[in-house]
């Protein structure tokens, strides 16, 4: 009878383990699907803005605005006040023009970030290059974080494009 | 009051006569004419007061009748702007004097930045830029290269609003200006110039080398410009058309020799060589143009003249990044014209017989696979002038042009009149403009950047103008009053219609073709308007003048995003000039124009008026010191559109101009 008791209460222990590892499995699964950015006060302006920002963005060519979606800019801190920029690739076709203008990514190193708290502003900057295709391009960028929501612009202009394509990117921070 | 302006003189003159001597110059007590027709001073600066004849109406004016004739006697509406003007306004190019100088006209902007001009209802491809009364080759957006236009050694420019297709042929449908070179007198002269202005921190240096002899005439110009670009607005300002001016470089020489054969004989020989660089964000356009031509003026008896010349004209432009001619932005323009043009008199009744043959040759990055094209064009006009009363001219012209490419004729007509009923002089004219399609209009095929394509029409007809014009002019003086001197008032109303104007329309894709826009004719445009001029100038160099132009379009007038009518402009100019004494004369000036918010279906600039102050002072002999303070109101739009004052508020340019052969 002491044995069957003893039985038991081993038998109890292990369900309720069981359990209790169930519950605290099924909470370390969420908590991996959305993680919440992570704002240091303390940290460097730089840790705080880097980061994927996953958003919509807006394109403009004298005034003929075109939308996009899911588009995922990234920042990478390389040092306590610099990021490194990447602008993803898209492809632009306004004026009904059947040919569209693939804008290449683009990499802007060393661009500067400073502030406090959960609001970063990301400094203008100019940047120029040239793509894989052997396109030249130029413009300015500039951006604010306000807790980890991004407002991103900037002003590209592509090989012998007559006039700047000026953007606006909205997003939502995911650390890598 | 007197008395503080007359200390400031004599102590202004004072110190300047001590200049002189110590340079070993005698601050005699010789009678000075100066310049102006309005200021007569000795040398301590006491004014030698007598009524001058207003000889700004006994300028000899050319453009309108293709024969000399003094401008009050001309019966075509014709402005002048002088060379006194023109150093007045310290202007570099032609784009500069106009859009101070003539309200109705202003120049923009235009896709990749090139520019535009709209004139009175007419965008720049229908007025024709002419110097020395030769064509230019080339073209930018609608019409030629401003840039090349620079004023150095231009006398004067003569502006004939309106149709002259009857003895300028094509492009003629809305106005000509011309642009004269000087022919100096002196034994020798030497102008060395320099000027810096804060927008853009832009340099020009020029100068101007002459020297006269019983059978020669030589003259040379030389100017250089740099600038830097200029951000006009915020980089994401999504509402602005243009956010920054290009900056670039200019190099412009000049040269032109006359060679005097006899009394009756002269050749002239003029080339010239210019080049553009234009820093855009990824590339740079570079321009050059090379310009050569021989002319020979016979005058065969006392009222008989033949001229006959060639000229030529190569305009290309080429596209380098990086350093490296990407050949993908070649073009190149290249004219060869021939001229005859015969004069006779009899009495006051002249008879002027002129034909021309030119070739016109462009091979374009617009056209498929860099392809080439060229045409020729042959034209013959006659005009007669009559003169039956002391107050009466009539002057009658006819036309015929032919173009190979459209393999089209046009005809085009003017009669002119001229009534002088004192105190009034009364114009009133017919004159028929055309232009022909150019080849870029009909030929061309271009991707300009991936946004759309542009597709020429070979069928497009000749545009079409007809103008008639009405103007009255009273002129005079101002006698026994404080404010005795010369005046000049001038009001001229038009009416145009505009036909088969060329334009573009949208494209809908067919065959081979993808969508996009093509020229075409485009019907029922109608013009009109009143040009209002008044001059006044006073015995001690006071002056005022004003302009105002009002301008009214009906049908499909020119509404692009670039050029819009605007119905009101004015300019105008209160300035004090005088001759302290022989060592420093003073030239001040408040000037400004507006322009009122244009007619037009697109968002569009507002309504502005820019002022500006001009103090220019000799302060030796030869020696000019030009401060100027533009904008000094400190206007900027809100947006910049295509047509806006390309303007980042106040700035300011000193510029200094030594004439060496006055100083030795």
């Amino acid at each position: 009878m002491e044995k069957i008791k003893t039985l038991k209460k081993i038998l109890t222990a292990i369900v309720l383990c069981f359990g209790a590892l169930a519950i605290v499995a099924s909470c370390s699964d969420d908590e991996k699907k959305e993680p919440e950015p992570v704002i240091d006060p303390l940290a460097p302006p730089a840790q705080n803005v880097e980061g994927s920002y996953t958003g919509n963005m807006t394109c403009a060519i004298m005034n003929q605005e075109v939308s996009f979606e899911n588009m995922t800019f990234k920042f990478k801190a390389t040092g306590d006040a610099t990021v490194d920029v990447t602008i993803p690739t898209f492809s632009y076709s306004g004026y009904d023009s059947p040919v569209a203008m693939v804008i290449p990514e683009i990499n802007v190193a060393g661009v500067k970030v400073s502030g406090e708290k959960d609001t970063y502003s990301i400094a203008e900057t100019k940047f120029e290059g040239t793509s894989d295709a052997g396109k030249k391009y130029s413009g300015v960028l500039k951006g604010t974080s306000v807790g980890g929501q991004l407002t991103f612009n900037f002003n590209l202009t592509l090989g012998s494009m007559p006039m700047p394509m000026i953007c606006t990117f909205t997003g939502s921070r995911k650390i890598d | 009051m007197n008395r503080s302006l007359t200390y400031i003189h004599l102590t202004i003159c004072g110190l300047l006569s001590s200049l002189s001597i110590h340079a070993g110059t005698a601050a005699g007590m010789t009678r000075v004419e100066t310049d102006s027709p309005f200021v007569v001073a000795d040398s301590n600066g006491d004014r030698n007061d007598s009524i001058p004849e207003d000889v700004s109406l006994q300028e000899v004016v050319i453009t309108a009748t293709r024969t000399p004739k003094t401008l009050k006697d001309v019966p075509v509406v014709t402005r002048v702007i002088t060379a006194e003007d023109i150093s007045k306004t310290d202007a570099t190019n032609i784009q500069d004097l106009l859009t101070e100088e003539l309200p109705g006209l202003e120049f923009g902007y235009a896709m990749s930045q090139e520019t535009s001009l709209y004139m009175s209802g007419f965008g720049g491809s229908s007025v024709l830029f002419l110097v020395d009364g030769e064509r230019l080759a080339g073209e930018t957006m609608d019409n030629v290269d401003y840039n090349r236009l620079n004023l150095d050694n231009v006398g004067q420019v003569e502006i004939v609003k309106g149709a002259s297709s009857a003895l300028y042929g094509a492009n003629a449908v809305g106005g000509v200006v011309n642009l004269i070179t000087q022919e100096r007198t002196e034994p020798w002269h030497l102008n060395i110039n320099g000027r810096y202005k804060g927008f853009g921190n832009e340099w020009r240096a020029g100068g101007d080398l002459g020297f006269n002899t019983a059978k020669w005439n030589s003259n040379t110009t030389v100017q250089y410009t740099s600038s830097e670009t200029v951000r006009l607005t915020d980089p994401f300002d999504i509402e602005s058309k243009i956010h920054e001016v290009f900056g670039g470089k200019t190099f412009n020489v000049k040269e032109r020799l006359i060679f005097r054969a006899s009394d009756r004989l002269r050749f002239i020989a003029r080339g010239g060589y210019f080049s553009r660089k234009s820093f855009r964000a990824n590339y740079d356009d570079h321009y050059k143009d090379y310009t050569g031509g021989l002319r020979s003026i016979w005058e065969i008896s006392k009222n008989q003249t033949l001229e006959l010349s060639y000229s030529y004209d190569q305009y290309d432009k080429v596209r380098y990044v990086a350093g490296m001619r990407t050949h993908d932005h070649d073009y190149s323009n290249r004219q060869n014209i021939v001229h005859g043009l015969y004069t006779k008199f009899w009495g006051k009744n002249g008879l002027t017989a002129g034909a021309d043959f030119m070739h016109d040759y462009l091979t374009s990055y617009q056209f498929s696979n860099n392809d080439s094209h060229s045409q020729t064009s042959i034209d013959a006009f006659v005009q007669f002038d009559y003169n039956p009363l002391s107050w009466l001219n009539i002057i009658a012209s006819v036309r015929d042009d032919y173009f190979s490419a459209s393999d089209k004729n046009a005809v085009t007509s003017r009669l002119a009149t001229m009534f002088k009923l004192d105190p009034l002089s009364i114009r009133a004219s017919y004159s028929g403009g055309f232009r022909a399609p150019t080849l870029k209009e009909m030929y061309m095929s271009f991707d300009m950047a991936g946004i759309m394509m542009i597709y020429g029409n070979p069928n497009l007809k000749p545009e079409r103008s007809h103008n008639f014009n009405l103007a009255l002019e009273r002129n005079g003086m101002v006698r026994s009053s404080a404010l005795e001197g010369s005046y000049s008032v001038t009001m001229a109303g038009y009416y145009n219609y505009y036909d088969s104007r060329i334009t573009t329309e949208d494209f809908p894709a067919t065959g081979d073709l993808e969508e996009g826009v093509m020229y075409v004719n485009e019907d029922g445009v109608k013009v009109m308007g009143v040009d209002v001029n008044a001059r006044y100038r006073t015995l001690f160099g006071l002056g005022a003048s004003a302009s105002y132009s009002f301008l009214h379009t009906v049908g499909r007038s020119i509404d692009s995003q670039f050029t819009q009518p605007r119905p009101h402009s004015a300019t105008w100019r209160l300035d004090y000039e005088r001759q302290f004494c022989k060592n420093y004369r003073l030239y001040a000036s408040i000037s400004g124009r507006y322009l009122s918010k244009p007619e037009s279906d697109y968002e569009t600039d507002g309504a502005y008026s820019l002022w500006k102050f001009t103090l220019r002072q000799q302060v030796w002999k030869g020696v000019s010191v030009n401060f100027i303070v533009d904008n000094i109101f400190n206007y900027r739009p809100k947006v910049y559109y295509w047509n806006s004052a390309p303007t980042t508020g106040t700035t300011w340019s000193l510029g200094l101009s030594l004439e060496l052969d006055e100083m030795f």
